[in-house]
């Protein structure tokens, strides 16, 4: 196994798709090296990218925030401007395992893994976040729903890496939130996870909304009945029970050894539900 | 000897005895600094690395080993597969008696379980023996596995535990039911569990000739120093083996298991020191797991809410080849007074690692069940159910009708049940709810763990300088042998802690005996209790015979040992320093040896249990049904307590264990693989800090004159028995449903 | 493919080689005999090889050697300054919050970090920062008494000091 470090975009997008073996992005390291350690992934490069300036910092940019590839869920945390504009992404970044994994997992890593489960995800697809993914054709902008293809692959092709996450200017009234449910309190992997972003007007009336589920299909789902449900309500009871019928229906799971597809089912629409409240009071607050 | 310097304890209160201070752990500044050296942390010259490949199928045979690939690979020294691993002596597969385990040491290509070794490579590095292993490219030709209690044939097991009987019958159960008023029967389930101790086992092996030295965790030296002499075909006197720390053993690293041998084996081919060091996911295979249970209770009760009737039947499973039987049902053999109690076992054979003791084993998953069983006659009942437990209170051994040596679990229902507030507690399920809408609940276990005992020696020797020494092959896992044994040294010698040296933790000094069974203070410590009796009463020989000492001639008057003087016993301001007696005699020091084993006779007449009570709080989420326990208070009584500090830390940890069982902890197996899917500590949960509320435990008095001379009864497994009921019945406490499969988890609860 | 890492442990400069594959852990407990630090499980899970890269705590175990260039790493080996124990070293031992030992290195290092961002944390704040650190003896409650009342000695060590230099004193 070989390892670089480059210091720029260009050498990292050189360095693998010069690599004719299997090569792979090191950013936080917390799955890579999981990997490499029970010799699930053999790769013969890994690219530290953690050298490169624009990846390791959180740039306004639009009035949104443009977050680097590298930049750590700790770091995002201690973010205030980013944890102001967006609470539901960074609590959902970091809730990513334990003080110790965010000290070195990041947001695109989480993406770029594309486990259905990944914590940051349903957060960043219902703040309608973007990828910036740079390779050897140039650079170019993708919803964060669209990177990842299925459990463990991604839409990336060769020599391809996500640089930055980009979160658009938070608008008024807007307020998002992410839930997960897990068995422990802890250091555990969602069972469900639910993120909501929405919008409310000056009378409390929901415009838009974008509801987004973890770890109840092969890759996160973005509920657009769910979100219908509160377009136009002012999220009064009616509105909260449909939203989270919808986002039940919406759910795909698999009984595994987490929980029964049943329960997972039912706990998404709990989840859902509790997720838009939060969401709701957190728009209201930015509404005033 | 391993060179190591404990450090004493800092504070230094003097009250006459070391025995019940609350003294601070004497191996904890080398712990707190990173400086305690554990098996995996000896690095010696011209050490190689070596990695075992396991078998990802449950029953076959490997038929091909890439065994060329693997030595190709840059650094490998040599890969051992059965075609070239070192005869041995002794024969893996023989069971001269119960405690020895069949050990998968390359024998032949047959695969018995998944995870069981079936090569291993040694080379310079960890990561060449690493990529080696995965260059081997197993193929297997396989069977389909035997994996959960319904795939074999039951069977009733010639003995159960540690050699117990598999059927106890006592009164006529069938009458008792039948003359009931209320009378339930109930299945509870538990699952696979491992013992995930933090340090996995390593070991660091050298051969000089026909000597062998090993660093590797032990509970039990002696014993392992015996089956490597078996095996190898040396004299035990040739083999040192080193445990001053473990990292944590449970019962995993009570006997010997087969990958510590393994790595033996490969120090003896390659004739250079290796170390062989397990990863997480190959604890789950080789080195014992508890296993899974289905328990049946039934109970039968007059209207005042007395049993008549109690009926134990565990299913439970061992491996296809060799013999460990979860004892469930023993575990209600003393706790409730029953007319009739019937405790039987059965069995079925499947393909899976020999499981083994295992933190309780046989309290932990029968009290869980029993527990529960009896708090579901209580509701039949009508009654409180500690109420219930009251009315059936066992004021002898129900099953022998022998008194009891001590047993102050009245006095633990009585302190727990105010401490938590028990009073408070309304009978109706689902009735308690905090300011945030969740669902509380109360729920009370009984603890129960019987005291038990094995053999161990130790040597004192008291010095013409006025210091001491006491040796003994202990060993710490961190319950704090050598701490709370040092304090019994000290007393032993009638010396202040810090003049006694006192050596531990290597198979060279007397054998210590097993730390398990919650025996290791208790055996250990009248040991070294005897050891110290016998040298004082030979320095007590010297003054009494010498005219010049003021204890001449004080005969049948007999002397007491105390701060480096003896005393008169009937006048105790005649007295003489040791150092003048040995400086007298001409001597630089007397030793003596002193053996700790259980008093038969005693034994015979008296019921020996450790008791205790455990209340639990539970907050469930009405919608999610998850579970938090947010009190738990728990009351033991279990002897005499030598060091209050670290037997709470054991008190304390049993609780926590009892909160895994309850909540957390399962092996989850697939049944095509017969693998466990969950061989990681992200999959296979126990409790994090987060999990847990702050616990609280009382020390409730006991004075035990039979059970040994010490009065000590063992507190390192009784923690978690009593917890498990008690989480899972302040859960049917708050939501009204029952659940009686363990781990407790919220698709269960929700149904 | 071997890698020459020029780095800072416990304050020193070291230079090691090591394997592009090599993890921090390993080259801290197989090159450079520092075995403080120890393997649990080699996947993050369990905290117990606890260390501080550029004043992050990480895992050892999930950080490649070779990333450790340039960078400061502190092991439990440097948390004492020579015979003199840290404070929270110090009250483990006191408190006896400890058992067998292996995790104790990881959640002394973990309570450090957590200490120095937050002198004064709740005790929830204290469960859920050391989450990441299991202890299967267990020894969870004394574990996070004694970081709570290491907590509450360095504030009142600290207002002393502070009370003795404002009223013009030196302090000692």
């Amino acid at each position: 196994m070989r390892y670089e470090a480059p210091e720029t975009l260009d050498a990292a997008v050189a360095l693998l798709a010069g690599e004719s073996g299997l090569a792979k992005v090191l950013a936080g390291g917390t799955d890579l090296l999981v990997q490499l350690r029970s010799g699930m992934i053999e790769p013969a490069l890994v690219v530290d990218i953690k050298r490169i300036a624009e990846t390791r910092r959180i740039q306004e940019e639009s009035g949104g925030f443009r977050i680097g590839a590298a930049v750590s869920g700790a770091e995002m945390g201690e973010h205030a401007g980013l944890k102001a504009a967006w609470p539901g992404v960074v609590e959902a970044v970091e809730l990513i395992g334990s003080t110790q994994v965010q000290g070195r997992a990041t947001a695109a890593g989480n993406l770029c893994n594309a486990s259905p489960a990944a914590d940051s995800v349903p957060a960043l697809v219902a703040a309608g976040a973007t990828a910036r993914i740079v390779g050897p054709g140039g650079s170019r902008e993708l919803p964060v729903e669209a990177v990842a293809a299925g459990p463990g692959r991604t839409s990336l092709g060769r020599g391809e890496i996500v640089a930055s996450l980009f979160l658009p200017a938070r608008g008024a009234g807007q307020g998002d939130a992410y839930l997960r449910f897990i068995p422990r309190t802890e250091m555990d992997i969602a069972v469900v996870g639910a993120g909501v972003c929405l919008t409310l007007d000056g009378d409390g009336r929901c415009t838009r909304a974008r509801v987004a589920l973890g770890a109840v299909g092969p890759r996160v789902i973005l509920a657009e009945a769910a979100a219908a449900a509160l377009v136009g309500t002012t999220l009064d009871e009616a509105a909260l029970d449909a939203l989270a019928e919808a986002a039940s229906a919406a759910a795909t799971p698999i009984d595994d050894k987490r929980g029964t597809a049943d329960f997972r089912r039912r706990v998404a629409g709990v989840l859902a539900r509790r997720t838009a409240v939060i969401a709701r009071d957190r728009a209201k607050g930015a509404a005033a | 000897m391993p060179e190591i310097t404990l450090t004493q304890d800092p504070v230094h209160l003097r009250h006459g005895s070391n025995i019940g201070r609350p003294l601070t752990r004497r191996d904890g500044l080398l712990k707190v600094t990173g400086a305690a050296r554990y098996a995996a942390d000896n690095n010696p010259k011209g050490l190689l690395h070596a990695v075992v490949a396991v078998s990802t199928v449950a029953r076959g045979r490997v038929v091909a080993l890439d065994v060329e690939a693997a030595m190709a690979h840059p650094g490998v020294v040599e890969v051992m597969t059965p075609a070239n691993r070192p005869a041995l002596a002794g024969d893996p597969d023989a069971k001269p008696n119960p405690l020895v385990f069949r050990l998968d040491l390359l024998q032949s290509d047959r695969v018995r379980y998944a995870g069981q070794p079936i090569a291993l490579v040694v080379a310079e590095t960890l990561e060449a023996a690493t990529e080696g292993a995965v260059l081997l490219a197993p193929r297997y030709e396989s069977e389909p596995p035997a994996v959960g209690l319904d795939d074999g044939e039951r069977f009733v097991p010639t003995a159960v535990g540690p050699g117990a009987p598999a059927e106890l019958r006592h009164g006529d159960v069938e009458a008792g039911l039948a003359a009931a008023a209320q009378a339930i029967e109930a299945t509870y389930e538990t699952p696979p569990q491992y013992h995930n101790p933090m340090e996995p086992h390593a070991v660091v092996a050298r051969w000089d000739g026909d000597r062998l030295t090993l660093d590797t965790p032990s509970q039990a030296m002696a014993m392992a120093r015996l089956r490597l002499a078996a095996l190898f075909g040396i004299p035990p006197e040739n083999i040192l083996i080193r445990s001053p720390f473990l990292g944590g053993g449970f019962g995993c690293k009570g006997l010997l298991s087969g990958p510590q041998v393994l790595g033996v084996m490969a120090a003896r081919l390659v004739g250079r020191p290796v170390k062989l060091a397990l990863t997480r996911a190959q604890l789950y295979g080789p080195v014992g797991h508890r296993s899974p249970t289905r328990q049946r209770l039934r109970l039968g009760a007059d209207g005042e809410g007395r049993l008549t009737a109690l009926e134990h039947h565990t299913l439970m499973s061992s491996s296809r080849f060799d013999e460990f039987f979860e004892p469930a049902s023993n575990a209600s053999h003393a706790l409730y007074a029953s007319p009739a109690i019937a405790t039987l076992h059965e069995a079925v054979r499947l393909d899976c690692g020999t499981p083994m003791f295992m933190r309780a084993p046989g309290e932990a998953p029968g009290s869980a069940a029993l527990e529960s069983a009896v708090d579901e006659m209580a509701e039949a009942c009508g009654l409180d159910p500690l109420e219930f437990r009251l009315r059936n209170y066992a004021e002898v051994e129900p099953t022998t009708g022998r008194p009891f040596s001590s047993k102050a679990l009245r006095e633990c229902y009585a302190r727990g049940a105010e401490r938590f507030g028990w009073e408070r507690r309304p009978l109706a399920p689902r009735s308690l709810r905090d300011e945030h809408g969740l669902l509380v609940g109360w729920g009370v276990g009984t603890a129960i763990f019987p005291a038990l005992m094995f053999e161990a020696e130790a040597r004192a020797v008291i010095r013409r300088d006025g210091g001491g020494t006491v040796e003994i092959g202990a060993c710490d896992m961190g319950q704090g042998a050598w701490t709370a044994l040092a304090q019994i040294a000290a007393d032993a010698v009638g010396l202040d802690g810090e003049r006694v040296e006192f050596r531990s933790g290597s198979s060279d000094l007397p054998d210590g005996g097993i730390a398990g069974g919650s025996a290791h203070t208790a055996t250990a410590g009248s040991a070294i209790h005897s050891a110290g009796a016998a040298v004082v009463a030979r320095l007590a020989e010297l003054a009494m015979a010498d005219e010049r000492s003021p204890l001449f001639g004080a005969g049948n008057a007999g002397v007491v040992a105390r701060d480096g003087r003896l005393h008169r016993r009937d006048d105790e301001s005649r007295s003489e320093g040791y150092a003048e007696i040995l400086e007298r005699a001409g001597l630089a020091e007397v030793e003596a040896r002193g053996k700790g084993a259980m008093d038969a006779a005693a034994q015979q007449r008296y019921a020996m249990q450790a008791h205790g009570a455990v209340f639990a709080e539970v907050k469930v989420d009405p919608d999610l049904g998850q579970v938090r326990v947010t009190r738990l208070v728990g009351a033991f009584a279990a002897g005499r307590i030598i060091n209050p500090r670290m037997v709470v830390s054991q008190y304390y940890g049993g609780m926590i264990w009892g909160v895994s069982f309850a909540l957390h902890e399962q092996a989850v197996m697939d049944r095509r693989s017969g693998r466990p899917m969950n061989a990681d500590l992200a999959g296979y949960h126990i409790p994090v800090n987060a999990d847990l509320p702050a616990l609280e435990t009382i020390l409730v008095e006991e004075e035990d004159p039979h059970v040994n001379a010490l009065g000590i009864k063992g507190v390192g497994e009784i923690g978690i028995t009593g917890t498990v009921g008690a989480i899972a019945n302040a859960v049917w406490h708050a939501t009204g449903v029952r659940v009686r499969q363990f781990p407790i988890t919220l698709d269960r609860l929700l149904g | 493919m071997t890698v020459t890492v020029t780095t800072t442990i416990n304050g020193d400069a070291e230079e090691f080689v090591c394997e592009a594959d090599e993890t921090l852990l390993d080259v801290l407990r197989d090159h450079l005999g520092l075995t403080g630090s120890k393997e649990g499980c080699a996947t993050g899970d369990c905290g117990a090889c606890s260390v501080m890269l550029d004043g992050r705590l990480v895992c050892s175990c999930l950080v490649l050697a070779a990333e450790a260039e340039g960078r400061q790493v502190e092991t439990i080996e440097g948390m004492a300054r020579g015979r003199e124990l840290h404070p929270l070293q110090q009250k483990f031992l006191d408190a006896a919050a400890l058992q067998c030992g292996i995790c104790t290195p990881g959640f002394l290092v973990a309570a450090k970090a957590l200490l120095e961002r937050n002198p004064d944390p709740s005790e929830t704040e204290v469960r859920y920062w050391l989450a990441g650190n299991l202890c299967r003896c267990t020894g969870y409650d004394k574990i996070v008494r004694a970081v709570l009342e290491t907590a509450a000695d360095m504030k009142s060590a600290d207002m002393k000091s502070a009370g003795m230099k404002s009223a013009g004193m030196r302090s000692a």
